[in-house]
């Protein structure tokens, strides 16, 4: 076999590897979820075998033996032989990314050899039954070299390429299970203490407890979090007894053994600060459990732990906090504690799975289009060919005449090697098309998959937000002396994680608001008819492709009079117009900032947080409140939102030749308007719509980008409204609707007005997506101020090349260049040296000053000493050192007091060192004005 | 990140890994009628000349706007501009230059990227220090201050520009 049939056959394999690993890989993850095994291990069998022979006739004998043994499995697992649990599948995993390493480089195999026998020990171990756990897998076979590609236990599945040592991986999931573990606990700790109260049948939830308590012991014995042990321990002996009759877990008991498990929660976060108080509490605590194990109950504590739980209502769900238990960061010191972490979420490891399988299918997909153009290219020869057989036959003919035998042999020739280039070009193009078109679906379908996939990774059910919820809504309305029930719908309504986020704070305001203002005492309600206890409900569902939630009471509803005498008593309206507003537009008023009705300020929801701040954190996620009310019956918010902030329908229109979209839901209408509506709104341009007259605005100039031409037809405007402003935006053209995976700006842009954020088209065309609501209101200010000035928000700062243009204005002002890494030491120099009339640039070190001297023109340095990459004598020394530079005065202000260092300053050649200790600005202008000239003030 | 040179660059003669250690890998193009280069591992990858799309409100005419690279929105400036090089003095009459295509080169830094059109892109060369002259005082002072060294490359003399300076001035045209 000669070298290149030889890389062909191994193209070939990677091919077919590609296709069958997919398939194990595929079927593994499936057979985890399988309620029907057979069929999904069927097909492994299926792609073990297949690979098996690619991997013989591409010789490479190791992988034959390794897929051989591997299909043994299956085969076992299918007679019922063996078990292919989850550990075997994480290790059948880890074998299948062994196999997709070696065979993308079958080379590297004789590297890999050394790790085959351990990983046919493993396969028989399991094949024989006697894999017990993964780690006990792992520890009977050698570790495979770290830098092996795929060592196949089930750790390094999960922290591919991770450089830690094993300890620290195994230390870390041990943490991250604990977490896990404690958080479920938890929650199934609280919603059956929740329940045992209106329980009709305690004991099946005191058991539900009871095992909670155990298991969270078991839980912290193991990762050694001694005081845990203790606490459960007490707790599951309190559930054991009340199992036993012997206690009576009553209201207030329950009370304080929801602060139990605040206490856990707090200590399972890892938080170092709420785990040190926490462990100060220990005794108390431990003391209480007794006391209520002993049928009494110390009166202080419930006192204690009803405030902490109420405080704490909200926040322990969310406990699963991100950093690490103080006590157990051997494993994770590979986190940075000093750096600010990049933004992280939470997902669950088969999302991740589902991500990264699609991922890898993508890598496989554009391999194989590698080899279809490899393909292609074989028709080139045959193409040369025919190219040139028809050329000596186009001679042959082009002589005149092919009378003679010999001529006409030759054309034959001619014609049956053009013939024969032809079939070999047929033969290759035959298949090529279907192969294409073949691709071609399974891309498109690959990349749908992908896209949908990823979006889905965002979303979380909206009942993970409500976990406190219960809690909260119990401590509250004891606290309050009401009595309410919550009903929650639609918990598994998906939501986008970064928009939950954002409902939690106003939903927990409007619950608080709807126990306290909404719900009436029982004895009110049991006066007006209605039962003592009072009903809440929030939910949630998808209505038109926006997210509604609501929160709903049956309590007293708003009442009308009394918001309308509010409203004149506080001359925001007077006597005759509040009498003429509707009950809509009275609620209103509710909204604004400060504007409150209860009577009295209570500690729960009167904090200063009304209404309004509900609202504004509403907008902020870009949806809307709707208020309902019928009084006596009960008041109702609606939250509208957009489901996902990652995916947004928008309307694309172009502005000479860039597109830019506005959100559909911020788009009244699109227009387009005839010539003859345009009018004339007092020497401004405007257009008559539903009977007013309706300022126009050209997007062009409002954006400061060149516009288009003047289109021939009837211009397009973007209708917005502001508050009750209608506004017309003009555009050169409309191009349709779509939705568009919203990305930000890019940071190093900075702000850019009007601009919310950047996406692509199908086309490939970047489009930017319009802060619609800010250009309403600028475009707004302009027609009706009927001013051209420019609309950026920042003005432009003085870039090093635009010397010129600020020097025109004036006598040409003293550049200082102020070099220090303390942005509150740039920012107070620039603006005191500003004050006195100088320009001033920043750079953030020694190294953007050296920068921006060698571009700009200065007439001083100030420097300080200490700073990252390049230090204040650094710069010094290569300012003096340069010919251009070397007489620019530099003064170095360091907090280093010390003569040495001031002597290492000056020896360098800065002109003055002077100290930030106790440094007034006043010496600080007389050295510079010594320097280079006093300025004066602007 | 792949290699600077990946298949996207046929037309380039990839530098010797090997002598890597010996000399410096640069990437050469023109702008204008001058040639330019930048160090290999600063440039991620050559392509077609892509469209940008403006962006409100901005003037300073170092940049352009911002350009799709497969779905990576990245800012896009205008290298003459930054540099002061004459983009129209280019001369037509260059053997190659009706040969040419201008492309685009994308260059990253502490994973932000940056796009710039050049008129052509001649190859990735291996460049040995003692090659790289001093930049004499009759350099153009636009281009002088960016440039690091001079080195003769068989397309001609090659100003080898300052990339932290570069860097530098671009960022200050995005703000």
């Amino acid at each position: 076999v000669s070298g290149s049939d030889d890389a062909w056959m191994l193209d070939l394999f990677r091919e077919e590897a590609g296709t069958q690993l997919a398939a194990l890989s595929d079927g593994l993850m499936a057979l985890e979820a399988a309620t029907l095994q057979r069929p999904v291990l069927e097909t492994l069998m299926r792609a073990a075998h297949s690979m098996k022979g690619a991997a013989r006739i591409a010789g490479l004998e190791p992988l034959v033996k390794l897929t051989h043994a591997i299909e043994d499995i299956f085969v076992a697992a299918l007679a019922g032989q063996c078990d292919v649990d989850a550990t075997a599948i994480d290790l059948l995993l880890g074998m299948v990314d062994f196999l997709v390493e070696v065979s993308n480089d079958p080379a590297s195999l004789d590297g890999h050899g050394k790790q085959l026998p351990a990983l046919l020990a493993q396969l028989q171990a399991l094949r024989s039954g006697r894999l017990q756990s993964a780690s006990a897998a792992t520890t009977e076979v050698p570790k495979p070299d770290p830098s092996a590609s795929a060592p196949p236990n089930a750790s390094s599945r999960v922290t591919p390429g991770a450089p830690t040592a094993p300890i620290d991986i195994a230390d870390l999931s041990l943490l991250e299970l604990f977490r896990e573990e404690a958080d479920g606990q938890l929650t199934a700790l609280t919603d059956g203490l929740m329940a045992l109260e209106s329980a009709s049948n305690p004991r099946v939830v005191l058991e539900t407890l009871m095992r909670a308590a155990h298991s969270l012991k078991g839980a912290a014995r193991i990762i050694g979090l001694d005081s845990l042990v203790k606490l459960t321990h007490a707790t599951e002996d309190l559930f054991v007894a009340a199992l036993a009759d012997k206690i009576r877990i009553d209201s207030a008991a329950v009370d304080v053994l929801l602060g139990i498990v605040d206490h856990i929660a707090d200590v399972a976060s890892g938080d170092l600060a709420r785990t040190t108080a926490r462990a100060q509490q220990l005794p108390d605590t431990l003391q209480s459990l007794a006391a209520l194990r002993a049928g009494q109950l110390p009166v202080s504590v419930t006192a204690a732990s009803a405030t902490s739980s109420a405080a704490a209502g909200a926040a322990a769900p969310s406990a699963e906090a991100e950093t690490s238990n103080p006590s157990m960061s051997v494993g994770t010191a590979a986190r940075p504690s000093t750096a600010v972490p990049a933004r992280s979420i939470r997902m669950t490891a088969a999302t991740l799975e589902r991500l990264t399988v699609l991922a890898a299918e993508a890598v496989l997909e554009a391999e194989r289009f590698e080899l279809m153009m490899e393909q292609a290219r074989l028709g080139r020869g045959p193409l040369r060919n025919l190219q040139s057989a028809l050329g000596r036959l186009r001679d042959v003919l082009g002589a005149g005449s092919i009378a003679t035998p010999s001529e006409q042999a030759a054309a034959q020739r001619q014609l049956q090697a053009a013939q024969a280039s032809f079939d070999a070009l047929r033969a290759l193009q035959s298949g090529r098309d279907d192969a294409l078109e073949a691709y071609a679906r399974r891309m498109s379908a690959l990349a749908r998959k992908l896209s949908r996939e990823s979006l889905a990774s965002r979303m979380l059910p909206f009942g993970t937000l409500l976990r406190g919820f219960p809690r909260l809504v119990r401590d509250v309305s004891r606290d309050l002396g009401k009595q309410c029930r919550l009903e929650i719908h639609g918990e598994k309504t998906l939501i986008d994680r970064e928009i939950l986020e954002q409902l939690d704070a106003p939903l927990n305001h409007l619950v608080r608001n709807g126990l306290d203002h909404g719900l009436e005492m029982p004895s009110s309600r049991l006066a007006a008819g209605k039962p003592a206890e009072g009903r809440l409900e929030i939910a949630a569902a998808h209505r038109f492709g926006r997210l509604q939630v609501t929160v709903r009471d049956d309590g007293l509803g708003i009442d009308i009079e009394r918001l309308r005498r509010k409203i004149v008593e506080r001359s925001l309206e007077s006597q005759d117009t509040a009498s003429r507003l509707s009950a809509e537009e009275l609620h209103e008023f509710l909204f604004l900032p400060g504007f409150s009705t209860a009577s009295q300020v209570t500690e729960l929801s009167g904090r200063g947080v009304g209404l309004d701040a509900v609202r504004t954190q509403v907008k902020e996620a870009g949806g809307n409140v709707i208020l309902a009310s019928t009084p006596g019956l009960g008041t109702s918010f609606t939250l509208e939102l957009p489901v996902t902030r990652a995916l947004t329908r928008a309307l694309v229109v172009l502005v000479g030749e860039d597109r830019y979209a506005l959100a559909v839901v911020e788009v009244e209408r699109a227009l387009r308007i005839e010539h003859s509506a345009l009018q004339d709104l007092q020497g401004r341009p405007g257009f008559a719509y539903e009977g007013a007259t309706v300022p126009l605005v050209s997007a062009a100039d409002l954006l400061e980008v060149p516009g288009g031409e003047q289109p021939a037809g009837a211009p397009c405007v973007v209708l917005l409204r502001t508050g009750d402003q209608r506004i017309g935006v003009a555009v050169d053209a409309f191009d349709g609707e779509r939705s568009f995976v919203v990305r930000p700006l890019d940071g190093r842009l900075g702000k850019v007005a009007h601009v919310a954020a950047a996406s692509t088209d199908e086309h490939g065309h970047v489009v930017l997506i319009l802060d619609a609501a800010e250009v309403a209101r600028t475009a707004a200010a302009r027609a009706l101020a009927g001013l051209k000035e420019s609309t950026a928000t920042t003005p432009a700062a003085p870039t090093l090349f635009d010397d010129a243009a600020a020097s025109t204005k004036q006598a040409p002002r003293k550049r200082i260049l102020v070099v220090d890494d303390s942005v509150t030491i740039r920012q107070a120099r620039r603006q005191v040296l500003e004050a006195q009339g100088y320009a001033v640039d920043a750079a953030v070190d020694g190294m953007e000053g050296w920068s921006a001297l060698r571009l700009g023109s200065y007439d001083l340095v100030l420097s300080d000493l200490d700073m990252p990459r390049m230090n204040g004598v650094e710069l010094v020394r290569r300012i003096r050192a340069d010919a251009r530079l070397a007489a620019l005065p530099v003064v170095i202000v360091s907090y280093r007091d010390r003569e040495e260092d001031r002597r290492q300053g000056l020896e360098a050649g800065a002109n003055h060192y002077l100290t930030k200790g106790g440094l007034q600005d006043a010496a600080l202008f007389e050295v510079i004005g010594r320097l280079i000239g006093p300025q004066a003030p602007p | 990140m792949e290699p600077a040179m990946s298949t996207a660059t046929p037309g380039l003669t990839p530098a010797d890994e090997d002598g890597a250690a010996s000399g410096r890998a640069i990437i050469a193009f023109r702008v204008g009628a001058r040639w330019l280069a930048l160090a290999a591992a600063q440039a991620r990858e050559i392509v077609d000349i892509l469209p940008a799309h403006r962006v409100p409100h901005r003037r300073d005419a170092r940049f352009v706007g911002l350009v799709n690279v497969r779905g990576e929105l990245v800012p896009c400036i205008d290298i003459a501009v930054v540099l002061g090089i004459e983009r129209a003095s280019v001369d037509t009459s260059l053997a190659h230059a009706a040969r040419t295509k201008p492309r685009m080169v994308l260059i990253e830094q502490d994973g932000q990227a940056l796009a710039f059109e050049v008129d052509e892109v001649n190859a990735v060369h291996l460049v040995t220090q003692e090659a790289l002259r001093a930049v004499p005082p009759d350099e153009p002072a636009e281009t002088g201050r960016f440039t690091q060294a001079l080195v003769d490359l068989p397309v001609g003399r090659t100003a080898l520009i300052d990339a932290d300076l570069f860097w530098y001035a671009t960022s200050e045209g995005l703000r």
